[in-house]
């Protein structure tokens, strides 16, 4: 009796644990069907499946970055104003020498997210806080820099290709999940994210690993800014404006807990990305304005939050 | 039912989803009678106290609280009734005075002319504070006062309400011998005023000394109940557990002849912390179960931080005698082969939100790397073999530790220092709030690790496990080192006590 009840019980947790894991699956194949359904098909035409598909690996890429930071328990917001920096430092290094710009991105993604780690690990300034600072910081910046914008080399046109895109983003998922579940990087960032004192007491650096997750959203960021200015051809103003909630949603839609830990995933990033433009151009392809589409990506945030928020650490 | 019951209850069951946590119990309590009710963890006995004040409400079965039908549909209704229940964990809040604490949702009774009068609220904690021999400064937050200290505020709110059942679960484990003592003269009370109580405690000791009989549950169902004169500890614990242990519960050698006193494998020299070590010398020699106790603020368990780094001594040294390395940092520890487990579990010790796999190699990361990335078959193989070493229950080792019993996430917490081939094992209070079955485990382990070579430092608030188990019990107070025992002399509770107050 007691062993049925521990079989029972064993299928229980087995089946939530299964779940948890096809739930963002579920979530994508649910807005792609029911825009499909709603706009007639349009939605799976493949040109507008390659047009998701581009648009969601400049996100994607930037999300699996903040996986690291996210697995630790913090939310780097920086990620927005860090792009439209790097994407102005990387225009201007452009004229001099189209080729040093990709370079020219990263280095500047990961010396602003070295500043960023820096404040907060060194000084002990929340996360968020020194992150949001920067944002605002490096927006301002390129905002009053730009004008009306400064255009990328024009050999960087010819590279607007989806094939480009595709080998950066599986390059960049390859790397991402090796550091993330076979190095200590992922793992202890994880554990720091599960809990911060068992971590310290279990000899976990937690400086260092900390500082590796920002530098490794730098370095992401980067190569997401680099994307951006193949897409866009140039910064301007809007550079990176959104980009830090959209990372934070992509995240939430594939399934991350936004308090970190063991549950945070790198596929979350790839399902999230392609849930949130599958539903973001199916709204547009419906007929739906784009003010209201910002309406719906909120209430969309607050139902994952409020249903995916791990409560048992709540007073 | 009998009007001579206090309370009773008949066939009460509760399930949650497929787990039958309490089945059709049977339970009668009499007037002015401490009942203990024991039996390993996850054995309902925590289930039915919630049930009882209704805090949880029952699937099935009736209950009877003086001769009358009992239904109650929430803590208050029960408190209303005459039922206050001291829980394990809870608490007090920090930012309100002890005062404010005590009175709290019953302001009302110290309303003057549409104000509240303050003095006289503190005034009347003050009076009810010294009734139970609670000897502190109401008008303090009490946030100023010490974990034990704010366990006993809590104790003095519940008795506010004059109650006729009194049911403590598990809130001894948190105090120190002289709090105990408050409780077990509530107790007395209680039972001089014709009232009753319900106690739960896996100190089987304090049970004996304090209750008038015990029952005991085992997997959610009543088994049966033992009255003072048949208490025996042996039969107690095998009614717990359903079998017979087949060997001694603690170490049943009398003295180790092998110890050497030149075998010094860790030298504590003159460390002081703050206001709570002061000044403590003393050498852990190979192979020897060192036994550290007190009560619980003398400072065992800082010192047992200070010992693995997680504290920096403001005076003295700590240095692990192989490598002559004085130890500054958990990190540097734990490269040592220095383990720690620390008092409290889930907040310190485990990672409840993360895989049983990372929690079992994380000391031993280092070793399990190659060229940076993790070796995912060693590592799995050295995870089953530590937690198989134990017997962990578990599904696979992909199950998250939050998901596992107390006792299985202590059996966690000890599998990562094994992981690491640990040769020094600090360990604060082990078998703290863990059954009898695992207690026995980690016992037996700790004997393993001793016959190995291997030294364990036990930090405990429980003198028979510390009698039970050390070669040599060094005893604290205020801070200094205040006796030293040797298990060959033969150890004494009596003589141990008087060296701790």
């Amino acid at each position: 009796m007691i062993k049925r009840l521990q079989m029972k019980s064993w299928y229980e947790e087995k089946g939530r644990r299964l779940l948890k894991d096809v739930f963002p699956y579920l979530g994508l194949i649910f807005v792609l069907a029911v825009f499909s359904i709603l706009t007639d098909g349009a939605v799976l035409k493949a040109r507008n499946l390659i047009m998701i598909f581009k648009q969601s690996i400049i996100v994607m890429v930037g999300a699996m970055g903040s996986s690291f930071v996210l697995a630790h328990g913090n939310m780097d917001f920086s990620v927005g104003g860090s792009m439209a920096l790097a994407s102005l430092a990387a225009c201007t290094v452009g004229r001099i020498n189209p080729y040093l710009m990709l370079p020219t991105c990263i280095i500047c993604g990961v010396l602003v997210s070295f500043l960023v780690s820096s404040i907060h690990v060194s000084i002990g300034v929340p996360a968020f806080l020194s992150t949001m600072c920067v944002m605002f910081i490096g927006k301002g910046i390129v905002q009053s820099f730009t004008g009306s914008g400064i255009s990328a080399p024009a050999m960087y046109a010819a590279w607007d290709e989806t094939w480009v895109y595709a080998v950066i983003m599986v390059v960049m998922l390859i790397v991402s999940v090796a550091l993330f579940n076979y190095t200590n990087i992922g793992r202890f960032n994880k554990l720091i994210g599960s809990n911060p004192t068992a971590a310290r007491l279990s000899g976990i650096n937690i400086g260092k690993y900390k500082t590796l997750a920002f530098l490794l959203s730098g370095f992401s960021v980067g190569i997401a800014a680099f994307l951006t200015l193949l897409r866009s051809g140039g910064v301007s103003g809007q550079t990176g404006q959104t980009y830090e909630i959209d990372v934070i949603i992509v995240l939430t839609l594939g399934g991350a807990p936004i308090s970190g830990g063991s549950g945070v995933k790198m596929r979350s990033s790839i399902l999230g990305a392609l849930t949130y433009y599958a539903l973001s151009n199916g709204l547009i392809l419906y007929g739906i304005s784009p003010e209201v589409v910002f309406i719906v990506k909120g209430a969309l945030f607050l139902t994952i939050v409020a249903l995916t928020f791990d409560r048992s650490n709540r007073i | 039912m009998s009007e001579n019951y206090l309370f009773e209850c008949r066939g009460l069951s509760k399930s949650f989803g497929p787990t039958k946590a309490v089945v059709e119990v049977d339970f009668s309590l009499p007037r002015g009678e401490i009942r203990a009710l024991i039996g390993e963890n996850g054995s309902g006995k925590s289930t039915m106290c919630s049930l009882i004040t209704g805090m949880l409400k029952m699937d099935s079965g009736a209950m009877t609280f003086k001769g009358e039908s009992f239904t109650p549909g929430s803590l208050l209704d029960s408190q209303k009734a005459g039922v206050s229940i001291l829980l394990q964990e809870t608490g007090t809040i920090g930012a309100l005075t002890v005062a404010e604490n005590l009175f709290l949702g019953r302001e009302q009774n110290f309303i003057r002319h549409g104000r509240l009068d303050k003095k006289a609220m503190i005034d009347s904690a003050r009076a009810a504070c010294t009734h139970l021999g609670l000897d502190i400064d109401p008008s303090l937050p009490a946030a100023s006062f010490s974990f034990e200290e704010r366990k006993l505020i809590e104790v003095v709110r519940a008795m506010q309400d004059d109650p006729e059942l009194l049911i403590v679960d598990e809130t001894t484990t948190a105090l120190s011998q002289a709090g105990r003592e408050i409780i077990y003269s509530l107790f007395k009370k209680l039972k001089a005023e014709d009232k009753s109580a319900i106690f739960i405690t896996h100190d089987l000791g304090e049970m004996m000394a304090v209750c008038d009989s015990a029952t005991v549950l085992r997997d959610g169902h009543y088994v049966e109940t033992i009255s003072k004169e048949q208490f025996d500890e042996s039969r107690i614990r095998q009614s717990m557990i359903g079998r017979q242990f087949t060997s001694g519960y603690y170490r049943t050698d009398e003295n180790d002849e092998s110890l050497r006193d030149d075998d010094i494998v860790l030298d504590v020299r003159g460390v002081s912390y703050g206001r709570s070590v002061r000044k403590v010398s003393f050498k852990l020699r190979r192979g020897e179960i060192l036994g550290i106790g007190g009560l619980t603020d003398c400072g065992m368990h800082d010192l047992g931080q200070l010992m693995f780094g997680a504290l920096r001594c403001d005076e003295g040294e700590v240095v692990h005698i192989e490598s002559g390395e004085a130890i500054r940092s958990p990190r540097q520890a734990i490269g040592l082969r220095i383990a720690y487990i620390p008092k409290d579990r889930d907040q310190a010790s485990v990672f409840l939100q993360s895989e049983i796999r990372d929690n079992v190699a994380v000391a031993a990361s280092d070793k399990l790397q190659k060229h940076g990335f993790i070796m995912k078959r060693a590592e799995k193989e050295l995870v089953l073999r530590e937690t198989g070493r134990l017997s962990v229950k578990m599904q696979d080792i992909k199950q998250l530790v939050k998901s596992l019993s107390g006792g299985n996430k202590q059996k966690i917490a000890l599998s990562k220092w094994l992981a690491n081939d640990s040769e020094i094992l600090i360990m604060d209070c082990p078998t703290r709030g863990i059954d009898v079955g695992i207690k026995a485990a980690v016992y037996r382990l700790m004997e393993q690790l001793k016959g190995e070579g291997r030294s364990i430092i036990m930090i405990s608030e429980e003198l028979p496990e510390l009698i039970g188990m050390s070669d040599r019990v060094l005893i604290m107070k205020n801070g200094r080192l205040s006796a030293e025992f040797f298990r060959k002399d033969g150890l004494t509770e009596s003589k141990i006590i008087e060296t701790m107050i």
